[in-house]
């Protein structure tokens, strides 16, 4: 299947690159049309300054709407001459209504400040006017704003992954790790960005914790599948975070403390912008025990983040640049010479300039860059050790233009510069480095075909002539989706794309909890991981507030990197290449008001990798998830949320039975007689299923208003009825190790 | 679909085995040492099954009685015979103990030895194994006057090492240790012998000074601080009035090289990543074809040092 897939997509990728290229061909210079003009301009919270991302932009009475971007920015191309009234709303503000005069061979620019507040009853009238954006109509794509993120339950304090694994189609092997699978893709096969930025390791205490503030986000995108072509690097999804900017109207400051971290948070303006800086440090090591099932786990995190933003009119009222950084660490420090120490870092750091041209062109130029180390030190203790160093310095650009027909051109470039080390002991004690140094170059285009009100079509290719790993010539990357609107409210979709992955990490599937994973640049004697994404789907838009979505997908992945369970000496690699395929439907429900949020979704999936012909389950395939959650806002400051998950059980290597083990002294090592240690002996490798998985958790908070002082105050319970989840059997000793159980905590937050 | 998820969510029949057929065990390490000789002992077992989860509640020795084990070295065969001894630890088997033994197989360095084992059901075992060769080890400092740590340590170093590094293979583990050997003298004019392992270095926890031993490596060298050879040899003296009926009579340094079958096995058995990472599903190494567990074999040797008669005066001992 391997080869020949590949080659069908290859021929795939020509044909679709020649159709580019001819489609390109037909579209007119871009320029000014003849008729009509343009809207554009970026919506902001009218307290704070914040861009607001995802509001709806309708043009009242010309079937004309959009939503802004991840940066609060939107374009209404093609508007015929005349005066307009646009409806701007989202949910948790008021609905507004501005007016906008569309001249010929002009663009209209706005700024729109959306008051916060609950929607108005005669406002509903205008909620009916809303227009389906190109977003609306994108496969695998989900939008969680940071009100979603506050309104889950959490397990701990709130978290992004918390809601990102909610989503259908997305799985984790445990109550603890917060690593995600999504659609029969492995772990490392996700791609976190951070205002575009790339973050390696992205969790803190072994994954209870996203290393990524809540209080910094402004919002998230998360691609589950089929994603354009702006988007590579990774096989299965792109998380992509964008950071508040900051309040720039007055200064403001929030403290906040649960049982695991402290936070805070200071923003304000600055001289033609804003600026925002938050930390957040870890209090007791005590209140990771019951979560790491561990007594002794000395475990101390912290992480910080700034960002900066100026534009000066004066200057150039359409340029804005931002600076931005994001720090965190890790570490375990046990005090004791004959334990190991840990440590993780992660760096990034990144400058922009995004301009809105005179031309309906966007752009942003970026600087990056992350830098990724992690060491495990043995000290006097049996443990192995590991340390992993990942350096990344990505320029990129992307730019997009709208035509006055709607259509829209996207098309960017980017060049990383990677190095990778992973040193190691390996299996045979024997020290391994993997040194890894590439630079890649990567240029993309898509254009979407948005001229026609109930079709449209996105016909995308990304080119990479220089690769990390591969060494090959010109690779492409095709990418083709399509919607169709038969009926307002009604958009049937699908999506089909080649991806490629080229960085990897050298962990086990078999690691139920890892202290870091590695990366590495694709080894030489390895292939890098390619697959295709084929996905179907319909969304139905049964009210504003109501929506319903069904998706299937089919995902074939060849050159995925498994440990090599068959290495028989040291000449033989650590890693082999393996084939996998996945498969799956997702229904998902949601119904959003500004004071109530109900999430229903349901995946049943399928996933199988095949290494030397023997074909195995990844212990991260889960037949079947139910996950229905609720978050009420329930006046006065209260508010409730709910999170019941149900899934069939993970994957286990059964017990075949048990045998003596002969227990060797390492200075007489051929006494085979000395009393035996009873252990284990394992059957087919992930052949049974644990009993299904189940858990209910409960959320409750106030805010109380003392001016110029806000309150909050929260509690919140796991695992509500105590159920006995499964996590894993001891390898030793054939036991249950259970997931989280019965756990209340607590929260305190001030904002100033 | 809401029903259907429940009833798979009520399902609680949940047992982590499975049944499965007959799987055995080959176990033997075979021996080769400079002075030739060696006793072979291996063990064949069968996997068992227990109520529960808790496999040292079974009480029904799993050794395989009546097979037939033969080791090929250089062409030729050697049987090994059944054999039962008294078993000292009788909290799991009540019965004496069972193995398998082989005596007066010539075994020496660099020899390939293959194990086959038929058992009584017909199932065949068989494994292969290289023993490792002999391994010069050098010294630094030499002390060809004896071990001493009376040195100009800024030109010596702080350490006395032992390097066997000329054409290892690094599949291989080692086992290295030190260990000084003295005896005493009573009052009656009896002399007692004693030996103390030397750590390779003494390292501050909790506000003592705890020794570091060697353990099974890779890395074909020792380094062993002379600041711990002083406190074993202060040690050796200590709650003895009278230091020169101390008598310091030589370092033993003993090497055991695994070959890579025992080695992998060792580590399989031993080795951990750290104490958070969690790993399922591992496997113990095995060699065997036709079953599990393991056939390796180790080679041993030893070289002595003498104590410097001034080093050891430096305490007030003697040496004789």
């Amino acid at each position: 299947m391997d080869r020949s897939l590949s080659g069908l997509f290859r021929a795939c990728s020509r044909l679709v690159c020649g159709f580019g290229l001819f489609t390109a061909a037909l579209i007119p210079a871009p320029g000014y049309s003849e008729n009509g003009g343009s809207i554009r301009g970026f919506v902001t919270d009218s307290t704070s300054g914040e861009p607001l991302i995802f509001a709806t932009v309708s043009l009242r009475g010309a079937s004309r709407g959009t939503s802004t971007d991840i940066k609060g920015y939107f374009y209404i191309a093609g508007v015929p001459e005349g005066e307009y009234s646009l409806v701007v709303s989202l949910v948790g503000y008021r609905h507004t209504v501005v007016h906008a005069s569309v001249r010929e061979r002009e663009i209209t620019q706005l700024k729109i400040r959306l008051v916060p507040g609950r929607i108005e009853l005669d406002e509903l009238t205008v909620v009916q006017e809303r227009e389906e954006s190109e977003k609306d109509r994108e496969v695998g794509l989900q939008q969680i704003s940071a009100r979603e993120i506050n309104l889950t339950p959490m397990n701990t304090e709130a978290d992004m992954f918390r809601v990102v694994q909610l989503s259908p189609g997305v799985t984790t092997t445990g109550d603890v790790t917060a690593r995600y699978y999504v659609r029969g893709g492995g772990g490392d096969q996700n791609l976190l960005l951070v205002d575009g930025v790339t973050i390696y390791s992205p969790f803190h205490a072994l994954g209870v914790l996203s290393v990524v503030d809540p209080e910094i986000i402004s919002g998230l995108e998360f691609h589950k599948g089929g994603f354009g072509p702006e988007f590579g690097g990774r096989l299965s999804s792109i998380l992509n975070v964008q950071t508040r900017d900051g309040n720039s109207n007055r200064f403001a400051g929030s403290a906040q403390a649960s049982l695991l971290t402290g936070k805070l948070a200071v923003e304000g303006p600055i001289p033609d912008g804003s600026f925002l800086i938050a930390g957040r440090k870890s209090i007791s090591p005590k209140s990771l025990e019951r979560f790491l099932g561990s007594s002794d786990a000395p475990f101390d995190f912290y992480d910080m983040s700034f960002k900066a933003n100026y534009c000066n009119p004066e200057l150039d009222g359409n340029s804005a640049f931002s600076v931005h950084g994001f720090l965190s660490a890790d570490q375990v420090r046990n005090d004791d010479p004959f334990r190991e120490d840990y440590t993780v870092k992660n760096v990034a750091m990144g400058i922009d300039w995004s301009k809105v041209w005179q031309s309906p062109l966007h752009s942003t130029v970026r600087f990056a860059y992350s830098g990724f180390d992690a060491e495990v030190l043995p000290n006097f203790s049996s443990a192995a050790p590991r340390s992993n160093t990942v350096r990344d310095v990505t320029m990129s650009m992307d730019a997009a233009y709208v035509y006055d027909s709607k259509d829209e051109l996207q098309f960017g470039a980017a060049t990383k510069f990677l190095t990778t080390r992973y040193a190691l002991e390996n299996f045979l004690r024997a020290y391994v480095s993997f040194d890894e140094h590439a630079w890649d170059l990567t240029g993309y285009v898509n254009y979407h075909f948005l001229r026609w009100e109930s079709f449209g079509l996105d016909i995308g290719m990304r080119v990479r002539p220089q690769q990390l790993a591969t060494y090959g010539p010109v690779i492409f990357e095709p990418r083709v989706r399509a919607s169709y609107a038969p009926t307002p409210g009604l958009v049937i979709r699908g999506a089909a794309g080649w991806y490629s992955q080229e960085v990897t990490t050298l962990t086990d599937e078999s690691d139920v909890i890892s202290v870091f994973e590695p990366w590495l640049i694709v080894p030489d004697y390895l292939r890098a991981s390619e697959a295709a994404h084929l996905v179907a789907g319909v969304q139905y838009d049964v009210t504003e507030q109501l929506m319903c979505e069904v998706e299937a997908y089919y995902k074939p992945m060849i050159n995925l990197i498994e440990s090599n369970d068959q290495k028989t000496s040291t000449t033989a690699f650590d890693y082999v290449n393996v084939s996998g395929t996945s498969r799956g439907i997702e229904f998902s429900m949601r119904y959003l008001t500004d004071a109530v949020m109900l999430q229903a979704g349901y995946t049943f999936s399928k996933a199988s990798l095949s290494i030397s012909g023997t074909t195995y389950t990844p212990r991260y395939d889960v037949r079947h998830v139910l996950n229905l959650s609720a978050g009420v806002d329930l006046g006065d400051g209260w508010t409730v949320s709910a999170l019941w998950s149900i899934r069939s059980g993970l994957p286990f290597t059964p017990i075949a039975g048990f045998y003596d083990r002969i227990v060797l002294t390492p200075s007489s090592p051929t006494d085979v007689l000395q009393p035996a240690q009873p252990v284990t002996a394992w059957g087919e490798r992930n052949s049974q299923r644990l009993p299904a998985y189940h858990r209910l958790d409960l959320s409750c908070s106030r805010r109380i208003d003392i001016d110029p002082v806000r309150l909050s105050l929260g509690i919140s319970i796991i695992n509500v009825y105590d159920r006995k989840n499964i996590f894993y059997l001891d390898r030793n000793t054939g036991e249950k190790v259970y997931m989280l159980r019965f756990a209340p905590s607590a929260f305190v937050k001030v904002d100033l | 679909m809401c029903l259907c998820m429940l009833g798979i969510g009520c399902k609680e029949d949940f047992s982590p085995k499975v049944p499965s057929g007959n799987r055995y065990y080959l176990f033997c390490i075979v021996s080769a040492t400079p002075l030739g000789g060696s006793v072979q002992l291996a063990l064949v077992d069968r996997m068992y099954d227990v109520p529960g989860l808790n496999p040292a509640v079974n009480k029904e020795d799993p050794f395989v009685a009546g097979a037939r084990l033969t080791l090929t070295v250089r062409g030729t065969q050697y049987p090994l015979k059944y054999r039962l001894n008294f078993r000292e630890d009788t909290t799991r088997y009540n019965t004496p103990v069972q193995y398998y033994l082989g005596s007066g197989i010539p075994l020496v360095a660099n020899d390939a030895v293959t194990m086959q084992a038929t058992l009584p059901d017909s199932t065949r075992l068989s494994a292969s194994t290289e023993i490792p060769g002999f391994r010069p080890t050098d010294s630094a400092p030499d002390f060809t006057m004896g071990v001493t740590t009376l040195l100009d340590r800024e030109n010596v170093g702080t350490a006395w090492i032992l390097d066997w590094s000329n054409d290892v293979n690094d599949d291989h583990l080692f086992f290295p240790s030190l260990t000084l050997v003295y005896s005493t003298t009573a009052d009656s004019g009896i002399s007692e012998l004693h030996s103390v392992p030397v750590p390779l270095k003494y390292v501050e926890h909790n506000g003592q000074w705890t020794p570091v031993y060697p353990s099974t490596q890779t890395a074909p060298v020792l380094s062993v601080d002379f600041d711990a050879i002083d406190r074993v040899m202060q040690g050796i003296g200590e709650g003895i009035a009278d230091k020169s009926t101390v008598h310091p009579r030589q370092m033993t340094f003993v090497l055991t090289e695994y070959d890579i079958s025992l080695s992998r096995y060792y580590n399989s058995v031993n080795g951990y990543p750290d104490q958070y990472s969690v790993r399922l599903d591992e496997r113990t190494y095995t060699n065997v074809r036709g079953g599990d567990g393991i056939v390796g074999s180790a080679y041993t040797q030893s070289r002595t040092f003498k104590i410097g008669r001034l080093y050891a005066a430096s305490f007030g001992y003697t040496v004789e």
